[in-house]
């Protein structure tokens, strides 16, 4: 008996003991990866930093913060090596470039196969679950820019390596359902074999860069994705379709399936690719430049539990740079109508658009403030790939807010443009350059300029253009300015208004006093530009106020019909003392542009002051606008230097 | 998590149509042909983010409710009634653009009273939470022509709520992102509702 209930209390002793361990073992796993969510979190936050400093232009500033991210080996070292080798080409360090590439090949090729993943995570523990790899399209993107390195410096074995990788990372290797559609990687690899003498592969993939043009082309995208969505619904189960709402038989999808299919077949057969390829499908180029447009998506989340993945969209247009070779101007005519247009490779799968059956099910896309939302693969990039069927029947995937939570990640290479536009030329041996300059609206940017010398006719070269500063631009809504703003904007003299650069939609009011409780304004552009208005008038000077699609879309013309413009860059707000004896303090950068040259007659920063605090941030702003538009004004005689007559 | 979210909504609006003689009404078609000029101003706004859960009136749930309360004050870094009232009315501005010239002064005022903004937390009688967070706007438009009698001046009414998810673990990030579309989504309910009775919308 004694012996029996021993041996019992034994038994349930190591039974909770067990119990214990495990316990204390799940805890202490769960406690290690949300440690490391943390820190993954931390090294998101910074890195956002040097992306915000990458798209105001600070190229140096951000690959410093970016490289501070890639001293050791951790789960998202491939997404900053990324980031920083966009910096170096920014900078026009193109070997340094090709050492971040490979580095990223190198990573790569350690998570190629799931058995080196498994290998790699038992190094790495539990952080290795979110080990970034990035999305096809942002594999694509590491191959194709050291593909354009490689070809520079005229290693071209590697580069056609280079493009292959971009090519297969773009395809579906596993179930060959679809090859890369980015053209100019097939077009790198048919030019890299011209280059090494072997005219049949050429031939063979030029043709394969004729196929993606016709397959991506706006004519086609559309019916494209529409009957790759019809061709999955076949493939899925009566449940699954019920789940996304489809409730037509298969006679019927097939049936739409042909129709579509027809319709296609006549508009590809109507697509000129060669014409559109022009010198990068006959292979007469020898010098390509490319030339970043806008910014690309990155990731958020949303749904009624925040539990979907989705990509957001930039959309503000921007001015594409003002380039010259060898000193003439590089017009925009020479642009060929085919670049690399990374947004829709990173919303599509094989040209089929990621959002197409859930749209209005599943998921929503809704367009708020300038960006819009287009609904991605349903999970998180871990791992590579996700199943189309995953997306498909909307397993979605519970997350939280936050950069990143164990179930979904929303991390992305943020540092690429929306698209690379792309000059293929053919020019005689020798040394040339090009150079440019990106506009702030009217204000000339820093000039930035490539050398490189031709030996032969069969030398290559590349230049990659920094991109346009799109973090400096306010992001809203289309400005729509009414009759009254826009007085006196036909006579040549007036002065013109552009909307001030460096604000973002929320800004936060620095509080001088730690104990003070913080405050944001959300700034109104329309407002800031009329407060400087409201002063130059009452001085007599007559200006107008254009918005931002104006000057971008129209820059040159307007810089014709008017001598200056005015723009102001807000540096900050700062609230001292408190609401009885306390004030709010602008600190705002007015700069008098030629608007023909872009050059900048002259530039002050003024702080414009309010003591009137209880009304709160936002009315303080725009007084202190006015106080620190006066207070230029005060500085600066604008009326001799821009020649301003009285209204 | 979608029902309880449903109902808060229906509570909100049941409270916001409830507190008086309610009748929405949208602009009259009349002044959309010539259309006159607007003035766009906020009335009242609470200066402070309000916190609500589900409530169903547990002291406990009261208890925990307060306690996240001040977790999300600090996430929201500074957001207060005054930068919300700017926004709605940046937003609302753009949107109402598209039917009227809008300056500081007009024929018509409109007035946005923003009644409620903050967070709602779906919770069960003991404080447990059941969904993830939500960001609400909630408010009345009035759109009023100084020119018309005294007793008929107020043409257009209507009540707005506006809801948006913020996860289970809100973040500055996600809180500020949730504030910019309940703006945004505030402002177009309101405009699509006003704006309604213009010629050529079928009704």
């Amino acid at each position: 008996m004694t012996d029996k209930s021993g041996s019992s209390c034994l038994t349930s002793t190591v039974g909770v003991a067990c119990l214990f361990l495990l316990l204390a073992n799940t805890a202490t796993s769960q406690t290690k990866t949300a440690e490391w969510l943390d820190e993954l979190n931390r090294m998101e936050r910074e890195a956002d930093q040097a992306r915000d400093a990458f798209w105001c232009g600070h190229y140096e500033e951000a690959e410093r913060q970016f490289a501070s991210l890639t001293g050791s080996v951790h789960p998202s070292v491939i997404l900053y090596l990324n980031e920083c080798a966009m910096c170096k080409f920014a900078l026009g360090d193109y070997p340094a470039a090709e050492e971040r590439l490979r580095q990223v090949d190198s990573l790569l090729n350690t998570y190629y196969s799931d058995e080196r993943e498994k290998r790699a995570m038992s190094a790495f523990g539990a952080e290795a679950e979110k080990v970034y790899r990035g999305d096809p399209y942002e594999q694509a993107a590491t191959y194709l820019l050291l593909a354009l390195v490689l070809i520079d410096r005229g290693d071209y074995d590697n580069a056609l390596a280079a493009c292959k990788s971009g090519i297969l990372a773009d395809s579906d290797a596993a179930e060959n359902l679809f090859d890369s559609d980015i053209a100019l990687l097939h077009a790198l690899e048919a030019k890299c074999y011209q280059l090494r003498g072997e005219e049949e592969p050429f031939r063979s993939r030029r043709d394969a860069a004729a196929k993606s043009v016709r397959l991506t082309s706006a004519s086609v995208r559309e019916d494209f994705s529409r009957r790759q969505d019809l061709l999955e619904l076949l493939k899925m189960s009566r449940k699954e379709r019920r789940q996304v709402g489809e409730e037509r038989k298969d006679d019927e999808i097939r049936d739409e399936i042909q129709n579509l299919s027809d319709k296609l077949d006549r508009n590809i057969a109507a697509i000129d690719a060669m014409e559109l390829l022009g010198p990068l499908y006959s292979g007469e180029f020898n010098v390509l430049v490319l030339v970043p447009s806008g910014r690309c998506v990155d990731k958020t989340r949303t749904g009624a539990d925040a539990e979907m993945v989705v990509f957001r969209q930039h959309v503000i247009p921007c001015e594409g740079p003002e380039l010259y070779l060898d000193v003439q101007p590089l017009d925009s005519v020479r642009c060929l109508p085919v670049g690399v247009d990374l947004e829709f490779q990173a919303m599509t799968r094989g040209g089929r658009r990621m959002d197409a059956i859930l749209r209005g099910k599943a998921a929503s896309r809704a367009t708020t403030r300038g960006v819009g939302h287009a609904i991605t693969e349903v999970g998180s990039n871990v791992g590579g790939f996700v199943g189309l069927g995953v997306a498909l029947v909307g397993g979605a995937v519970q997350g939280a807010a936050g950069s990143m939570t164990a179930e979904a990640d929303t991390r992305c290479w943020q540092t690429l443009p929306r698209e690379f536009h792309t000059y293929a030329l053919r020019l005689a041996p020798g040394n040339h350059e090009v150079i440019g300059a990106h506009y702030l609206y009217f204000q000339k940017r820093e000039t930035f300029q490539r050398r490189f010398t031709l030996t032969d006719e069969h030398d290559m070269a590349t230049v990659v253009v920094p991109p346009p500063p799109y973090e400096l631009y306010f992001r809203h809504d289309e400005l729509r300015l009414s009759k009254r703003d826009r007085t006196g904007i036909e006579d040549a003299s007036t002065l013109l208004i552009p909307p001030p650069t460096g604000l973002n939609e929320i800004i936060r009011v620095s509080v001088a006093d730690g104990n003070t409780k913080q405050e944001a304004i959300a700034p109104d552009p329309k407002r800031f530009m009329r407060s400087i208005q409201k002063v130059l008038a009452e001085k007599g000077l007559a200006c107008a106020l254009v918005s931002h699609e104006e000057v971008i879309a129209s820059r040159r013309e307007l810089a014709d019909q008017h001598k200056h413009a005015l723009q102001c860059h807000f540096v900050e707000i700062v609230r001292e003392g408190d609401k009885k004896a306390g004030s709010y303090r602008a600190k705002l950068t007015f700069a008098l542009i030629d608007a023909k040259t872009g050059e900048v007659v002259a530039s002050h920063t003024t702080e414009g002051v309010s003591a009137d605090v209880s009304s709160g941030p936002s009315t303080a702003l725009y007084s202190c606008i006015e106080s620190a538009t006066q207070a230029f004004l005060r500085h600066t005689d604008i009326r001799t230097l821009s020649s301003v007559p009285a209204k | 998590m979608a029902k309880s979210s449903s109902l808060f909504l229906l509570c909100v609006n049941i409270c916001l149509v409830g507190s008086g003689c309610y009748s929405p009404k949208p602009i009259p078609a009349t002044y959309f042909d010539p259309a006159p000029e607007m003035a766009v101003t906020i009335g009242k706004c609470p200066e402070a983010a309000q916190m609500r859960d589900s409530g169903q009136g547990g002291l406990i749930g009261a208890m925990v409710t307060a306690g996240r309360a001040n977790k999300m004050k600090e996430a929201m870094e500074g957001i207060i009634g005054d930068t919300v009232k700017e926004l709605v009315r940046q937003k609302f501005e753009a949107a109402i653009e598209d039917y009227f010239d809008v300056y500081e002064a007009g024929r018509l005022q409109t007035v946005i009273d923003i009644e409620q903004w903050g967070w709602y937390l779906p919770t069960t009688v003991a404080g447990i939470k059941t969904g993830s967070y939500q960001f609400t706007v909630a408010g009345t438009v009035t759109v009023t022509d100084i020119e018309a009698k005294k007793q008929k001046n107020k043409i257009a009414t209507c009540k707005i709520v506006a809801s948006e998810s913020i996860g289970d673990k809100p973040t500055a990030d996600a809180s500020r992102e949730a504030l910019l579309k309940c703006a945004d989504a505030f402002a177009t309910q309101a405009v699509t509702f006003l704006t309604k009775e213009r010629p050529g919308v079928a009704h």
